[in-house]
């Protein structure tokens, strides 16, 4: 099994009053395909940071991301911009959605960002369909639930079938029950689609479906757990 | 919580600052209304009296009282009444209310006396005289000869007197000499003795203190008015009657606008007694028709600054509503939170109030001193966005602006309050519930929008159809029907709202038409502005209406002095019109018959190589030169009838086509009559009559030159108004016979000529005039005009005073100079720019070109602010979707496409359709309002008139805002750090 994305002492550091504050101290990580990777860490402890810079949104300070073979810690914004129409897809906390876009038509846009090659609406319906929402195609995103809402977005941040998708506290709004649900989404994906999922969370119940986990404290790593499938990659890797 | 609404206002400085001056707008335009009528009407007053003054070389301000006193009267109701005839100047000015600035009492026996000279005179012995005795009149006279008299009579009972030197002359009294007089005694019983001690005469001319003229006293001797009273007026002892005329002289300057109804009403008062009282007494004044003119004027002023002011306020109403609500709409989530831990909705509200209140009273203390620089601002104002430095207008203060800048305040705090209503009802819960509706707004459902339309749609159909009532209304002097510019105004605002209807299909139609081929920014543009339009809504309304409304305005101004300058120039027909005073024998034909000489006027030319000189000498100042002969009041024979108000003018047609001004005169069918034939066709199924032009139109417009050409081609030739050929059917080729008359209204023979051409309009003739009527009202009657050949017609008549049209390049200040160089004295003389520089001063044409600008600049700086504030505001809360799409791959460039997209549909379609919208008013609305300036004497067809440079200079200003609007939401744009933006999410 091979790593989709790698980090070499990443560091990122934020101009404040008096100084640079080191969000980031060195960190270095590596997300193996097809799987559950957990950013694990109270608020403030750079996780979220780090996200960003994984994900194409920010570059590092110093340190290098390859992802997919390719280092992208010197991406131009458009390189960058590419790489997240294409090959990456975002969940967020929140209403993510478009709030002027009904659920069918959500999804159906990140299938026109990434110019989808295929049958706009069979793939929309089958991602749908995916998170159990074909019925609700519809609805605009202020008529369904938190937790409706938060699967559209999943619809739509796999439905351009990018290599991987970052959500970043997908769970933070949603209770317990809708929160293992959509966990059990990612990991239907990941068996289904191939994709993988970066995701942050400070929910320690949802520790366990993590393949790997790392810990985050005050811009560094401090432990790495691996479960499952994780578990046999990290001895492989032995 | 002031501190707490404090810290609010600081954090949204740029809303605030809007909504702020939004209301120091509303509350400076609404406080100057009172102020500037009242100094614009002080201005029109004092010009009025002024004008009177000049004409009539008499005071304008004064009152007389004519009394007549005599013994039988006193004796029987003895001191009363007597009390009040000597007192009834003094109650007048206590009536009045106001100060007098001079109260002149003259005193005189009504019989005139048989006298005698005491001493022995070459001359006659005897003569008539009168007693008389004006109050102070020491202070107002000086003395050709001798000395004043004394205030006391002489031991010997004698009493001094003075005469004026007309008197002096046609007695030939010398100094010192005594008369007596046979029908009075002294106190001794003497015959009463008058000695004269000087001859007086005017020490001022112009002093306003002698409303008679010193010399039109031609027999009266003029003693203390003291010793008057006491030798002739005691009660009993009256001989013959006494005759009293007091004059009441007030400062005209110093009257004040709101005392002109108190005043005529005293006047009216004064009047009324006269006819109860028993001393016969008559009231005369000089001003009350002045004063009732002015009342006219004063309440059409009133009306058109209302009339012309109601739609700025309303919509500054409206942007301080939409601001307010923009403020309450980010605030929204605060007040929720509020509402879920415990504040009460009065609490709220409350709250919300004093924030108000706060922002009012800001406003209030800058807003009154705003109003004032706006009235000086207005009073400076000189055409459609032109302004001049001119002597200030004395603007006050008064509480009636006090009351304006209170309600306007209270109004305002009220608007800004309005808003939170809406949200204070919900909850936290509530409020995000609330969000999901999202229904059709009830006026859309209630069609509000098209019935509005159809209310000033049939309001525009109405004022069509009653036209000519409208005109007779505003020949009488009232105000323009304040409806008309309601229906204007409403349509305007109901073509706004139903477009609200329009952008959000008409996106939908190109949307669909392209739905496959859309790049990712204008698809998701498109749905934002199908779906969230009603978001926009506000903001779509208030930039049509402002644009429609801006220019609706300029082209009403413009309009408006155009066609009153047009009719200037065109009533006054040259640059410089003279007519120099004449020599003539009219005095002596006046008084001839019996002498038998001279039974023909007669006069003499005078020298006109002056002239010629002049305009070699100002070549370059000169532009044409002509002489005209201008006669009013000659007649036109036909069979046996005579047509009577001709104008004859006789022309050299060549200087005349060059000197003289003439409009260019097209006859456009009014777009009322247009709709209206083509529906007429539409209902017959005339199709192919439907857009053709109407005759009228088709009527091929030629230029007034070719009548020239015509009179000029035949020196027997006339020129014949239209009046004149239908009511005495003459056709060109026919012949037509005028006779002229003398300046003592004697015939001085006719004379035959041709008609070579019929037309509408010439320079300075107007087809209607005023005449004074039976009763010495004002009738318009028809007035006639011929002209023809200068030299034909003196071929038949001897040379007659003719006027010298002057067409100037410029300025005409080297003619003033020439004229007092040449110590030329003109009988009269007409001087276009000073009379469009009259127009300029006009307190009508003023308040309304002050109006019509100030309103025209609100409108562009409410139009850009709340503009900016719109898109900012809705910037600001799309920053997380911005930020969804740029982590979704979107490029800064296709989020500003996407913006432009959306600026396409949500600001440019409502600024070009409000263009449109203000342009289609005007054509509609512009003819019907035009009557309401035009004189009682439409002379030209009035025009509408629209200056693309008006237009320009609204595309200037909108296309600074859309761009600055642009470059800002770009700078947001490009400042919102994706991850940032993202993380908003996480609160």
């Amino acid at each position: 099994m091979k790593e989709i994305l790698r980090t070499d002492t990443v560091t990122r550091s934020f101009p404040v009053a008096g100084g640079n504050f080191l969000a980031l101290k060195g960190i270095s990580v590596v997300v193996p395909e097809d799987t559950l990777t957990i950013l694990k860490g109270r608020s403030g402890s750079g996780k979220t940071t780090l996200l960003n810079i994984i994900g194409a949104l920010d570059a590092p300070t110093s340190g290098t991301v390859i992802f997919d073979g390719k280092d992208i810690s010197k991406a131009s914004d458009k390189e960058r911009e590419l790489l997240r129409r294409h090959e990456i897809g975002y969940i967020f906390q929140s209403v993510a959605l478009i709030p002027v876009m009904n659920a069918y038509e959500n999804v159906e846009y990140a299938l026109r960002l990434a110019d989808y090659k295929g049958d706009y609406r069979e793939r929309v319906m089958e991602c749908l369909k995916l998170v159990g929402l074909s019925k609700r195609a519809t609805h605009m995103p202020q008529e369904l639930s938190g937790g409706e809402q938060q699967r559209v977005a999943i619809a739509r941040a796999i439905a351009h079938k990018p290599k991987i998708i970052f959500a970043d506290e997908p769970t933070g709004e949603l209770d317990s029950a809708t929160s293992l649900q959509v966990i059990a989404i990612f990991k239907e994906l990941i068996e289904k689609e191939g994709i993988t999922f970066v995701m942050t969370t400070h929910d320690t119940k949802l520790m366990g479906y993590g393949d790997v986990v790392y810990e985050i404290q005050d811009g560094e790593i401090i432990n790495t757990e691996y479960h499952g499938k994780g578990e046999k990659l990290h001895e492989q890797a032995k | 919580m002031v501190r707490f609404i404090i810290q609010k206002l600081l954090n949204k400085k740029w809303l605030i600052l809007s909504i702020l001056i939004g209301n120091i707008l509303l509350i400076g335009i609404a406080c100057c209304n009172p102020m500037y009528t009242k100094a614009a009407l002080r201005k029109l007053l004092t010009k009025r009296m002024n004008n009177y003054l000049e004409e009539n070389n008499k005071y304008p301000g004064l009152i007389t009282i004519d009394a007549k006193l005599s013994n039988k009267q006193v004796s029987t109701k003895h001191s009363k009444y007597f009390e009040s005839y000597l007192n009834v100047a003094d109650k007048a000015e206590e009536m009045f209310g106001l100060k007098a600035m001079e109260k002149v009492t003259f005193l005189e026996n009504n019989i005139e006396q048989d006298a005698k000279f005491s001493t022995v005179r070459s001359g006659q012995g005897s003569l008539k005289l009168k007693i008389a005795s004006l109050s102070d009149m020491d202070e107002h006279v000086e003395f050709v000869a001798g000395t004043m008299y004394s205030k006391t009579p002489d031991a010997d009972g004698t009493i001094e007197c003075i005469i004026n030197e007309k008197v002096y002359l046609s007695e030939q009294i010398i100094i010192g000499e005594t008369v007596e007089l046979y029908g009075y005694e002294d106190k001794n019983g003497n015959p009463l003795k008058l000695r004269v001690t000087g001859v007086f005469r005017a020490k001022d001319v112009a002093d306003p203190y002698w409303v008679q003229e010193p010399l039109s006293f031609d027999q009266e001797f003029f003693i203390d008015q003291e010793i008057y009273k006491d030798q002739f007026l005691t009660p009993g002892n009256i001989e013959g009657s006494i005759h009293g005329l007091w004059y009441l002289l007030f400062d005209y300057e110093k009257i004040e606008p709101e005392d002109v109804p108190q005043m005529l009403d005293v006047f009216k008062k004064l009047d009324e007694d006269n006819k109860t009282s028993e001393c016969l007494y008559a009231v005369y004044c000089n001003y009350d028709e002045i004063f009732e003119q002015f009342q006219t004027d004063a309440s059409k002023v009133n009306a058109t600054m209302w009339i012309l002011q109601v739609p700025v306020l309303v919509l500054l109403a409206v942007f301080i509503f939409m601001v307010s609500n923009q403020v309450i709409d980010v605030e929204q989530g605060e007040i929720a939170m509020l509402k879920s831990r415990g504040v009460s909705r009065l609490q709220l509200i409350l709250a919300y109030l004093t924030q108000s209140g706060i922002l009012g009273a800001i406003a209030l203390v800058i807003g009154i001193p705003l109003g004032i620089l706006l009235c000086q601002l207005f009073g400076s104002t000189n055409a459609f966005l032109e302004f001049v430095s001119r002597k200030s207008m004395s603007v006050q203060i008064s509480g009636e602006a006090l009351l304006y800048a209170g309600i306007s305040c209270l109004a305002g705090i009220l608007i800004m309050t309005l808003p939170v209503l809406k949200y204070a009802r919900f909850s936290i819960v509530e409020q995000k519930t609330h969000k999901r509706k999202r229904t059709k707004p009830l006026w859309q459902v209630m069609f509000l929008d098209f019935a509005l339309l159809a209310l000033a749609l049939y309001g525009y159909y109405d004022f069509n159809n009653q036209k000519n009532e409208l005109m007779k209304a505003i020949a009488k002097g009232e105000a323009v029907n304040p409806m008309l510019f309601f229906s204007a105004s409403l349509f305007i605002l109901s073509c706004a709202i139903v477009f609200l209807r329009v952008i959000p299909r008409l996106s939908s139609l190109i949307f669909r038409i392209g739905r496959k081929h859309w790049k990712p920014a204008a698809y998701a543009s498109f749905l934002q502005i199908q779906r969230d339009m009603h978001k926009q809504s506000f903001i779509t309304v208030f930039l049509v209406l402002t644009i429609a409304l801006g220019i609706f305005n300029a082209n009403i101004a413009r309009t408006v002095n155009q066609n009153e300058e047009e009719r200037i120039r065109y009533t006054d027909a040259a640059d410089i019109v003279v007519k120099e005073n004449w020599v003539s024998n009219l005095d002596s034909v006046r008084k001839g018959g019996n002498s038998g000489s001279a039974t023909k006027v007669t006069y003499r030319e005078p020298d006109y190589t002056r002239y010629e000189d002049m305009q070699e000498k100002y070549s370059d100042k000169v532009a044409a030169m002509t002489r005209v002969i201008q006669e009013k009041d000659s007649s036109v024979l036909y069979g046996s009838n005579t047509v009577e108000n001709v104008q004859l003018m006789a022309i050299n047609t060549y200087d005349f086509g060059n000197s003289a001004w003439m409009p260019e005169i097209t006859k456009e069918e009014s777009s009322y009559d247009k709709v209206k034939r083509f529906f007429k066709n539409l209902v017959k199924f005339n199709f192919s009559e439907m857009f053709k032009s109407s005759d009228k139109e088709a009527e091929v417009y030629h230029h007034w030159y070719e009548d020239l050409n015509a009179l000029a081609r035949n020196p027997e030739g006339a020129v014949i108004s239209r009046n004149l050929a239908e009511k005495c059917d003459a056709k060109i080729g026919g012949s037509i016979t005028i006779e002229r008359f003398n300046e003592l209204h004697q015939s001085i023979g006719r004379k035959t000529l041709t008609v070579s051409a019929i037309v509408d309009y010439w320079p300075g003739y107007e087809n209607l005039k005023e005449v004074k009527g039976e009763k010495g009202r004002m009738e318009t009657v028809s007035n006639y005009l011929l002209v023809c050949n200068y030299d034909n017609l003196l071929l038949d008549y001897s040379i007659t005073p003719y006027e010298i049209w002057i067409k100037t390049t410029g300025s005409t200040d080297f003619f003033y100079e020439w004229a007092e160089e040449e110590n030329i004295s003109f009988k009269s003389f007409k001087d276009m720019r000073g009379d469009l520089l009259g127009l300029k001063n006009d307190p009508y044409f003023q308040i309304t070109n002050g109006m019509l600008t100030l309103t025209f600049i609100v409108v562009l700086v409410l139009c850009a602010i709340g503009f900016l504030i719109f898109w900012i505001t809705s910037i600001r809360s799309r920053e997380l979707i911005f930020g969804i799409y740029r982590a979704m791959g979107m490029s800064m460039g296709e989020l500003i496409r996407m913006l432009v997209n959306e600026h396409f549909f949500g600001s440019l379609l409502p600024i070009l359709f409000g263009a449109g919208v203000g342009i289609l008013a005007s054509k509609m609305f512009l003819p019907l309002i035009q009557i309401a300036y035009s004189p009682k004497i439409e002379t030209l067809p009035a025009k509408i008139v629209m200056l693309g440079s008006d237009l320009a200079k609204i595309a200037v200003v909108v296309s600074i805002m859309l761009a600055v609007c642009i470059t800002v939401i770009s700078v947001l744009l490009s400042k919102i750090k994706i991850n940032q933006a993202l993380k908003l999410g996480e609160d």
